[in-house]
C-alpha cells in the first residue's frame, strides 16, 4: 500500500498547525496528503455515526467503536483501488455497509453475551446449512459447524488478552450470512485438503500419477473423436486437436476478467446462464448477450491464432473449426466406445 | 429474448472445458501443494471479499479486481458460486412469499381461509365484522324478547276488547253531550299529540343503536320513568273520549305507538301492563272532568303534567293493589320467554331483568359456546411429528403454530427449494414425509405450504 492511513482520528486543526510549520515543496505535498487523510477521517467518523443511526439494534455501541472497522473496510475495498475517491463516493460506500450485522459483530468482539446469543440464534441454521452443503455426512457437517463457531469465537488470545476470532475479519460490506457461508466453505476446503494429504500414501500417489498420465493421454486428443484406421489422417486430426486446444486456451487466457469468468462459470463449472449471471451480478439476458458476443470474438481470435502460431491458412482454420465441431456433434459413438474400452485401446486405434 | 449461439464454438468450448477439467483432475496432487502455498501467501480471496463479491456489494474497481482472481482460481470461484446460489434461493423464497401473500388473500381455498383473509390486518372487515356480528346477535336477542313480550300484550289487548256495555256508554257519551265530543276531541287530540311526542321521543331513543354500556349505565328507574310517562300520557289521550278501556282499543293510530314503545323497551313492559287498568279508570275520570270543565286543549295539556304525576302515584298504588293472578301470569310469561331465548342460564330474577341485564353478555356467552364447540371439533384430529403439533383441516395438515393471517410459501416436494429447505432443516423433510398430502408447517417464523 502506497499510503498508510492512520486509524486513530486526530483533530484537523492540530494537523494544520503542524503542517503550517513546514515549508517548501515537501511540506506542501505533506500538507495535501494530511488534509486528505483528515478529510477521510472526518468522513469515516460521520459515516460511522450514520451507520449506528441506521442500525435497528445498536447494542450499546458508540460511533468510536465502529470507526476502526469502518476505516479498514474503506481502505480495503475502495481506497486501495481508487485512492482519489471523492467524498460522495466514500459516503455512498459507507452508507452501503451492513449496519446491523456490523454492530452485532463488533458487540460480539466486545464479549457481549447478548450479542453472542443473537449471533448464534440468527445464524446457527445458516452455518449448519453451509456445512451440510460442504460435507458428505451429517456428522461431518456437525463437526464442521462446531469448528466454525470455535473459529469465530477465537481459540487464541491477542496481546491485549481478548480472543482473536475470525469475526475480526468481517467488514460489513456483504451480509453476515454470506460471510459465514464463505467461512464455512473455506474451512471445509482446508479440512478436506489436510485430510486428503494425511490419508494419501505413497502407493496411492503413484497410482494417482499413473492414472493422471493415462488421463492426460486420453484428454490431449479430446478433439479427435472419430477414430480413423488411416494413420496419416489420424495424425492430422491429432495435430489439429492440439492446435485448437492450445489456441482456445490462449484466447481464453487473454479475455477480459469478467468475460473469462463467464466462460469459466458457464463451460468449466457447468452453471446455467441464470446462475452465471447471478455470480457476475447481471441478468440472465445480459449474460446470454455477452456469451454470444464472446463466441464471435473467440472464433475470430482462435482462427487468427491458428494462422499466426500454427501456420494455417485462413480457410484451413475456418474449416478445421467447423469440422471439429461437427465431429463432436455427430460422431459421439466412437468416443464413448473408446472411453469404455480404455485408454490403451483408444491409443492403439489412433496409432 | 433469445440469442443466436455459435453452436460450433459452443461445442468446442464444452469439449475444451472437459479436457481442462480432466487435466486439472490429473494434476490435482500438485495443485494441492500449490493451493496450500497460495493460502499461506494470502493469494486467495478471504471470506469477506468472497461474500462481498457474491452479494454484488463491491465498488466497480474492486469487483473487477476480484473477478480477475475468480476467473483463474477454481477454489474461490466455487465458494463465491455457492454463496451466490444460496443467496439466490433465499431471495426466491422471499419473492415467492411476497407473491403468494396477496394471492392467498384473493383466492383462499376454504371458507376458513377466506374468513381469515378478511380478518387479516389488511382486510377491511377486520373491525366491521365483529361489530356486525354483535349487532346481529343483539337484534336476534331483542327479537326473541319481542316475540316473548308480544303475546302478553296481544292478550292484554284482547282482554281490553270493548264490551257491549262500554260501547253503549261511549255512544251515549257521544250522542247526549253535544259539546263534549267537540270539546273533548281537541283535548284528546292534544293529549294524543303529547303522547305522540313522548312516544316519538321514545321511538327515537329506541331507534338509537343500543350499546351495552349505554344501557348498563342507564339506571333502571330513569329508563322506566319517561316510558311510563309517555304511556300514561298516551293512555290519557286515548281514554279521554270514552273514559274507559274499550276506547283505547277502538282508536287506531295511538295503539300501535304504544305497542312500539312497549316493544322497543321490553323492560318497561311490566309497569305499563300493571298500570294499564288503573290508568284507564283514573285518568279517564280526570281527563273527562278536565275537558268538561274547560273544553280547552291548552288547559288540558297544562294539566297533563299533573295528570302524569297523579298517574305515577296511581301506578304505584295500583302496583300494590295488583291482583296476584296477574303477577302469576306474568311470571309464567317470563318463564316462557326465558325458554324461547334458549338462554342456557336459568331464568334470572325479575329485578335483574328489569335493570336491563346485558343481552350482549348472553350473546357473547352463546358465541363463546359456539366457538368452543368448533374448537372441539377441530381439535379432534391432531398429530405430533418432529415435536410439532399438526391439526387436520380437510385434506390438509396444519401446524398449530400457524396463524391464518400468516402468508405461506408454497414449496413442492422434490423441488429445488424443497431440497434447500430440507438441507437447512431435516425435520421439515421428516414432516413432509410423515404427511402424504398438503402440510403447512411454521419454521423459523415463516409458514411453508408443502405440496
Amino acid at each position: 500500500m502506497a499510503r498508510a492511513l492512520p486509524l486513530v482520528t486526530c483533530p484537523p486543526a492540530l494537523v494544520t498547525d503542524v503542517i503550517a510549520s513546514v515549508s517548501g515543496r515537501a511540506g506542501i505535498e505533506r500538507r495535501e496528503m494530511s488534509r486528505t487523510t483528515a478529510e477521510i477521517d472526518g468522513l469515516v467518523c460521520a459515516g460511522a455515526a450514520r451507520l449506528l443511526a441506521r442500525a435497528v439494534e445498536a447494542r450499546g455501541l458508540d460511533a468510536g467503536a465502529l470507526v476502526p472497522r469502518v476505516r479498514a473496510t474503506l481502505e480495503k475495498y475502495l481506497l486501495r483501488d481508487r485512492p482519489g475517491a471523492s467524498g460522495a463516493d466514500i459516503d455512498h460506500f459507507l452508507d452501503s455497509l451492513r449496519a446491523d450485522d456490523l454492530c452485532l459483530v463488533v458487540a460480539c468482539e466486545r464479549n457481549d453475551e447478548t450479542a453472542w446469543g443473537a449471533l448464534m440464534e440468527q445464524f446457527r441454521a445458516t452455518v449448519m446449512s453451509a456445512a451440510r452443503g460442504a460435507c458428505s455426512s451429517e456428522d461431518a457437517a456437525e463437526e464442521l459447524a462446531q469448528s466454525v463457531w470455535a473459529e469465530l469465537y477465537g481459540l487464541r488470545a491477542r496481546a491485549d488478552g481478548t480472543a482473536s476470532g475470525k469475526l475480526a475479519y468481517y467488514s460489513g460490506c456483504g451480509s453476515l450470512g454470506g460471510w459465514l457461508r464463505a467461512v464455512v466453505g473455506q474451512l471445509a476446503i482446508d479440512r478436506h485438503r489436510k485430510t486428503a494429504r494425511l490419508v494419501q500414501t505413497e502407493e496411492d500417489a503413484d497410482f494417482d500419477r499413473l492414472t493422471s498420465e493415462q488421463h492426460h493421454d486420453e484428454t490431449n486428443d479430446g478433439f479427435m473423436i472419430a477414430a480413423s484406421p488411416d494413420p496419416e489422417r489420424a495424425l492430422a486430426r491429432r495435430e489439429t486437436a492440439e492446435a485448437l486446444h492450445d489456441s482456445l486456451s490462449d484466447v481464453i487466457a487473454e479475455l477480459e476478467p469478467e468475460d473469462k469468468l463467464l466462460i469459466k462459470l458457464y463451460y468449466f463449472d457447468g452453471l446455467r446462464l441464470r446462475e452465471a449471471g447471478a455470480v457476475l451480478g447481471v441478468h440472465e439476458a445480459t449474460a446470454s448477450r455477452r456469451l454470444t458476443r464472446l463466441h464471435g470474438e473467440m472464433r475470430r481470435c482462435v482462427a487468427a491464432k491458428l494462422v499466426s502460431d500454427h501456420g494455417w491458412t485462413k480457410q484451413e482454420a475456418e474449416r478445421s473449426l467447423t469440422e471439429a465441431a461437427m465431429n463432436l456433434e455427430t460422431d459421439l459413438r466412437p468416443l464413448l466406445v473408446a472411453k469404455a474400452g480404455g485408454g490403451k485401446a483408444h491409443k492403439e486405434l489412433l496409432e | 429474448m433469445k440469442f443466436e449461439i455459435d453452436k460450433e464454438m459452443d461445442a468446442l468450448l464444452r469439449r475444451h472445458a472437459q479436457c481442462g477439467a480432466d487435466l486439472r483432475r490429473a494434476a490435482a496432487p500438485k495443485d494441492d501443494v500449490a493451493s496450500a502455498a497460495d493460502v499461506v501467501a494470502g493469494a486467495h480471496l478471504d471470506a469477506d471479499q468472497l461474500s462481498a463479491y457474491a452479494e454484488n456489494a463491491l465498488p466497480a474497481p474492486a469487483r473487477a479486481h476480484y473477478a480477475a482472481h475468480l476467473a483463474d482460481c477454481d477454489e474461490c470461484r466455487k465458494i463465491a458460486t455457492s454463496i451466490t446460489l444460496a443467496n439466490n434461493i433465499a431471495g426466491e423464497l422471499e419473492k415467492s412469499a411476497a407473491a403468494i401473500a396477496p394471492a392467498s388473500q384473493t383466492i383462499p381455498a376454504s371458507w376458513r381461509e377466506r374468513l381469515s383473509a378478511w380478518l387479516t390486518p389488511h382486510g377491511a372487515w377486520r373491525y366491521a365484522l365483529p361489530l356486525i356480528a354483535l349487532l346481529v346477535v343483539s337484534s336476534i336477542v331483542l327479537l326473541a324478547l319481542l316475540r316473548g313480550d308480544r303475546q302478553p300484550t296481544g292478550e292484554l289487548a284482547q282482554s281490553r276488547e270493548p264490551s257491549p256495555q262500554s260501547a253503549a256508554t261511549q255512544e251515549i257519551d257521544q250522542g247526549t253531550d253535544g259539546e263534549a265530543p267537540t270539546a273533548t276531541r281537541p283535548a284528546a287530540e292534544a293529549n294524543a299529540n303529547a303522547a305522540d311526542d313522548a312516544a316519538t321521543r321514545n321511538d327515537a331513543r329506541s331507534g338509537e343503536p343500543i350499546s351495552p354500556s349505554k344501557e348498563d349505565s342507564k339506571p333502571a328507574t330513569s329508563a322506566r320513568e319517561p316510558l311510563s310517562d309517555a304511556a300514561q300520557s298516551a293512555s290519557v289521550g286515548r281514554t279521554a273520549p270514552g273514559e274507559n278501556a274499550p276506547a283505547v282499543a277502538a282508536l287506531p293510530s295511538p295503539a300501535p305507538r304504544v305497542e312500539e314503545v312497549v316493544v322497543s323497551k321490553p323492560e318497561a313492559l311490566a309497569p305499563i301492563t300493571n298500570a294499564q287498568p288503573a290508568r284507564i279508570d283514573e285518568s279517564s275520570n280526570s281527563v273527562s272532568s278536565n275537558s268538561a270543565r274547560s273544553g280547552n286543549a291548552q288547559l288540558n295539556s297544562d294539566n297533563q303534567s299533573q295528570n302524569a304525576a297523579q298517574n305515577r302515584g296511581s301506578v304505584r298504588d295500583m302496583n300494590e293493589a295488583e291482583p296476584q293472578q296477574q303477577e302469576r301470569s306474568r311470571n309464567q310469561e317470563l318463564a316462557v320467554n326465558a325458554r324461547r331465548q334458549k338462554s342456557r342460564a336459568p331464568a334470572k330474577p325479575e329485578s335483574t331483568k328489569r335493570e336491563g341485564a346485558p343481552t350482549e353478555k348472553k350473546a357473547a356467552q352463546a358465541a363463546q359456546d359456539k366457538k368452543n364447540e368448533d374448537d372441539e371439533d377441530v381439535a379432534e384430529e391432531t398429530r405430533i411429528v418432529a415435536g410439532r403439533r399438526f391439526r387436520r383441516q380437510g385434506s390438509m395438515w396444519v401446524d398449530t403454530a400457524y396463524k391464518p393471517s400468516q402468508a405461506t410459501v408454497v414449496v413442492r416436494r422434490g423441488s429445488e427449494q424443497f431440497r434447500a429447505l430440507a438441507a437447512d432443516a431435516p425435520e421439515l423433510r421428516s414432516i413432509a414425509n410423515a404427511f402424504g398430502g398438503e402440510v403447512i408447517v411454521v419454521w423459523q417464523g415463516r409458514a411453508y405450504r408443502i405440496r
